[in-house]
């Protein structure tokens, strides 16, 4: 299994991951354009030969200074990582705790190298493995991770949100692993994935629960054979970055949707 | 039309940001003191209107105290909807009384937030006075502190030139003394907090948030 950055609004190369369709796009949000601070968020696709998929997203706190570094870094060690081996059945937790004590080593080693602290480099971590036969979530914060099974939504792990709002879990955080939430679920009838940041949340969340007028069009846009990988992430960040979807949320946006061929 | 035009976004309630201000209207606050304290108010209003996402979230309650009570003169209303009104002077310094109303106003406002199904953040409990409690402070101040402590909401004390620092300082959480407000920058003072609300109606925090830097506070205190 190889590891493979999916540029800025651009997903897999067809063909690269024979069962799953890929479609990634990441957009910096409208406080971050005002206050000039950049996209915190940070995102990877990997896929094996044998068709197993990777999708991973981090989002670096507004409060860490060193947010997109930290987000960046944490999606490649995570990822890397979880390539080495195959996921066996009931290895994931443990897999997890590897990738993502590696990554907190890494994230250390590179504030000390920065002259920073970890916390500069808080950030979110959401991992969605989907093998020939299983779905393995991991999800350090908020944000979610939605999939399709037999027609119907269902979030696949559940958020940390804190006492009160705007109040996570960060992977760089001592919590982190005791507060991951983790699944270890069948693949049989899931044909759509979702994997968003929290800046979508109030769009396609109602409170809780996915809002299926929100994914449906998107799955069926995913799902479209006609257009390739680029033109499916160009298309989606232009969706991320329009007035309409602006207007409701003022935080980075990082949507990555996976459809079954 | 692509199929992304038909994706429809579902609606949410904004959370909220509830900022209690306690206001001193006591007689020694009369002149340029009040004056200062409502052009601080309006300007208040005026910088979070200009944050789209902040004036529906943050949400302002005032008490006032003064001429021997502690008045709720403005429940909690978000600054979007919020008409400041001129405040006036009068009588002794009910601190005490003012506390206490407070976090009355600010246990009312959570059952509120919880019973909608509205998440909130951190509510702030902001104090700003020039003198010194002329009743029973002792029991509110301690009931204040505790719920600063559990996390229940952030408790910051402003003295205004002829307040009794050692006094606020007791009120005052230990890990955040009292400030002295440096002259009659109330202006300057009223920005710090519309830009500091700016800031917690948009945070997502794992720790601590990083407020603006204060530049209204006399440094000595």
């Amino acid at each position: 299994m190889t590891a493979k950055p999916a540029p800025k609004a651009q997903a897999d190369s067809e063909g690269a991951a024979p069962l799953w369709r890929v479609t990634a796009a990441s957009a910096t949000g409208a406080s971050h354009l005002r206050s000039a601070r950049g996209n915190d968020d940070a995102y990877l696709c990997a896929s094996s030969p044998s068709g197993t998929l990777l999708l991973a997203a981090a989002d670096g706190a507004g409060s860490a200074r060193q947010a997109a570094a930290g987000a960046k870094l944490a999606v490649r060690v995570a990822v890397e990582s979880l390539c080495r081996l195959e996921v066996e059945p009931g290895s994931w937790p443990s897999r997890v705790a590897v990738a993502v004590s590696r990554v907190r080593r890494q994230l250390d080693a590179l504030a000390t190298r920065e002259q920073g602290e970890l916390r500069d480099y808080a950030c979110t971590l959401l991992l969605l493995l989907a093998t020939d036969s299983q779905l393995l979530g991991c999800q350090i914060g908020d944000g979610a991770i939605v999939v399709r099974r037999h027609g119907l939504l269902e979030r696949v792990t559940r958020p940390q949100h804190g006492r009160y709002a705007g109040e996570t879990l960060f992977a760089t955080g001592a919590e982190a692993l005791r507060g991951a939430s983790l699944t270890e679920a069948a693949l049989e009838g899931v044909d759509a994935l979702a994997l968003f940041t929290d800046g979508l949340e109030p769009v396609a969340l109602t409170g809780e629960t996915p809002f299926a007028p929100f994914f449906e069009p998107l799955f069926g846009f995913a799902a479209d054979a006609d257009r390739g990988a680029l033109e499916r992430g160009r298309a989606l960040e232009g969706f991320l970055t329009s007035e309409r979807v602006r207007s409701r949320t003022d935080d980075d946006l990082t949507l990555l949707l996976a459809t079954h061929r | 039309m692509s199929e992304l035009d038909l994706v429809q976004l579902a609606e949410n309630p904004d959370p909220r940001a509830p900022c209690l201000l306690l206001l001193d209207t006591s007689a020694s606050m009369s002149g340029g003191k009040i004056r200062g304290l409502n052009e601080g108010l309006a300007l208040f209003k005026q910088d979070v209107m200009n944050d789209e996402l902040a004036r529906r979230r943050v949400e302002l309650a005032l008490v006032t105290f003064g001429g021997g009570e502690a008045r709720v003169e403005q429940d909690f209303v978000t600054v979007e909807q919020w008409i400041p009104s001129e405040l006036r002077t009068g009588g002794s310094t009910p601190m005490g009384k003012a506390l206490e109303k407070g976090l009355e106003l600010l246990a009312e406002r959570k059952e509120i937030y919880k019973r909608a199904g509205l998440q909130y953040y951190r509510p702030w409990l902001f104090l700003i006075t020039d003198g010194q409690p002329t009743d029973d402070w002792k029991q509110a101040a301690a009931a204040m502190r505790q719920a600063d402590t559990d996390h229940g909401l952030i408790f910051f004390a402003v003295g205004v030139e002829g307040a009794n620092m050692n006094r606020l300082a007791e009120i005052a959480p230990e890990n955040r003394p009292p400030q002295r407000l440096k002259g009659l920058m109330f202006a300057e003072l009223f920005l710090w907090l519309s830009q500091s609300q700016q800031k917690v109606s948009h945070s997502r925090v794992g720790d601590q948030l990083a407020l603006p830097p204060i530049g209204w506070a006399d440094v000595d205190t």
